[in-house]
């Protein structure tokens, strides 16, 4: 099919708008729009100057980063970019302190990024280098989701790192302006997708489901975040209980059953006792055969929603197996595709309207967390600009309500588990504990402890 | 179906290839399917790609990891068996 195309403009896809609804619905609540961050380790003295230059050289490359969503005639939204960005430099900033770089000094200072509503105001990415006395720094990268998920902004860090180093061919670009259909077909097809995916929430669980409230005052609150690093041992003992637990290459259902089992108790606290709750888990998006992939811009994830019984709380073993079958039949039935297809047919509403919608339609059954679970890194350089990567961690905001989930990523053989949350969701008492009860949860097998 | 292991393992890696958004000549047929780079998702939609495609179930035939060695066993077992 022939595309119709124009270098200064890209029709946005169904998750693109699901994102930008919740980008609305969490700006409109919090006063934030969200946002992630990824933050890579450095070994090594980097020049500041040079890595400026190298990254405001490499993001002029790309004149969509300075662009924004615009409704075409036709109503499919797309993204308008501006006719170039050679004259454009992408925001940097430089840190010198004595610790800037530690990991807790990042994640300090990604909270304070992550809370500033300008961030990213022109510029759909800003890199922050922090610097310490020692040979260390972190190279803190912010992104804007309409224009970034997790695996395209990896992509993008790997390709900046090969530039910056005079790595990288040409041909390894993308092509920030490919051109995507508007999607203006297949009506009934798109509404039958949104039935099914009704129905699907509706059977999953019949009943009741716990939702967490959000905390008053929601704009004056700031977006928190908690990392926990697994070493390489515990990654591998992780993963063997993983694949002991739910089966083979199982380690989504089983992080999940984990992560329900821990949050189960401070639900239980918060909302009720014995309410079953909904947990939506974030994932790629399974492109036709012939489609267009791997990308750097714009989003492929699509989700899947996973039902909690409470009456398995206490049965982790035997959770995970559940929450394995679900997976399993929601692949089958095609959900994902069925996700995209129903957000290609809400295109037809603006983003508020989308996210009052989203939330009237599920009948606020989705306020409980959400996980994701990256693959394998595709962040594979291990050097950039004569320093060392070590390591490289995701803090993304997670949209409200609840402002609440759990990310993980693997960089190198070990696992970065981060905790993000809306101060308020749940309490300082119930969040310093809930990583390292996770962590006993994940390495020691999904039965209870005593 | 019937078809040969070696059909079997073509088709097994144009699909890891499709699922891994690479050329299926660089997908190694004697590699586990983790050191692939296969998550959670890609191996749910691998088994539910040789339902449809070779009418097995696998997912509740009691699959161990040693059946997943790699594609070329799995290939033989898929070629080896009886349709469900």
């Amino acid at each position: 099919m022939k595309v119709p195309s124009s270098s200064r403009k890209r029709y946005l896809g169904g998750a693109d708008w699901c994102v930008a609804a919740l980008r609305q619905g969490t700006l409109e609540t919090t006063g934030r729009p969200i946002t992630f961050h990824v933050a890579v380790f450095i070994a090594g003295r980097l020049d500041p100057a040079r890595l400026q230059g190298r990254f405001q050289d490499y993001c002029a490359r790309f004149p969509l980063l300075w662009g924004r969503a615009a409704r075409c005639w036709c109503l499919a939204p797309y993204w308008k970019s501006p006719a170039n960005s050679a004259e454009r430099k992408a925001p940097f900033r430089h840190v010198a302190d004595g610790d800037a770089a530690t990991p807790a000094a990042v994640a300090r200072r990604i909270e304070e990024l992550a809370n500033d509503p300008d961030r990213l105001r022109g510029c759909a990415v800003a890199l922050e280098f922090l610097q310490d006395a020692a040979a260390a720094g972190a190279l803190v990268f912010s992104f804007d989701h309409l224009l970034f998920d997790a695996a395209g902004a990896e992509r993008f860090i790997d390709l900046f790192c090969r530039f910056a180093d005079g790595r990288a061919a040409d041909a390894e670009f993308p092509d920030p302006q490919a051109p995507e259909p508007a999607h203006l077909d297949q009506w009934s097809k798109r509404f039958a997708s949104g039935q099914q995916l009704n129905r699907s929430l509706r059977e999953l669980l019949p009943g009741a489901t716990a939702n967490l409230e959000l905390p008053a005052n929601a704009r004056r609150r700031p977006f928190r975040f908690r990392v926990l690093s697994l070493t390489a041992e515990e990654t591998r003992r992780a993963q063997e209980q993983a694949f002991a637990t739910a089966g083979y290459l199982m380690f989504t259902p089983y992080v999940l059953a984990t992560a329900a089992a821990t949050f189960q108790p401070r639900f239980a606290r918060r909302v009720a006792p014995n309410a079953d709750f909904i947990v939506t888990v974030s994932t790629s998006r399974l492109r036709p055969p012939g489609e267009r992939a791997p990308h750097v811009f714009f989003n492929d994830l699509s989700f899947l929603y996973f039902g909690f019984p409470v009456a398995e709380a206490g049965e982790r073993d035997e959770l995970a197996r559940t929450l394995r079958d679900q997976m399993i039949a929601q692949v089958k039935a095609g959900m994902p595709a069925a996700v995209e297809d129903s957000n290609l047919l809400m295109r037809i509403l603006p983003p508020r309207a989308f996210w009052k919608f989203m939330f009237t339609f599920f009948r606020n059954r989705l306020s409980s967390f959400a996980l994701t679970c990256l693959g394998d890194p595709l962040l594979k350089t291990n050097s950039v600009l004569g320093g060392t990567i070590r390591t490289h961690v995701h803090f993304p905001v997670i949209p409200v309500p609840p402002g609440l989930g759990l990310i993980l990523n693997r960089s190198g053989d070990v696992y970065h588990v981060v905790l993000s949350y809306l101060e308020g969701v749940l309490s300082e008492d119930e969040v310093a504990t809930l990583l390292d009860e996770f962590r006993q949860r994940l390495l020691n097998g999904a039965s209870p402890e005593p | 179906m019937a078809t040969t292991p070696d059909e079997t393992l073509l088709k097994l890696k144009e699909h890891v290839a499709f699922l891994l958004g690479v050329e299926a000549s660089g997908i190694a047929a004697d590699q586990p399917l983790h050191l692939l780079g296969i998550d959670s998702m890609g191996f749910v939609d691998l088994l539910v790609f040789i339902e449809k495609q070779f009418g097995l179930s696998l997912m509740n035939s009691g699959l161990s990891q040693d059946d997943f060695a790699s594609l070329a066993v799995l290939a033989g077992r898929i070629a080896g068996a009886r349709p469900s």
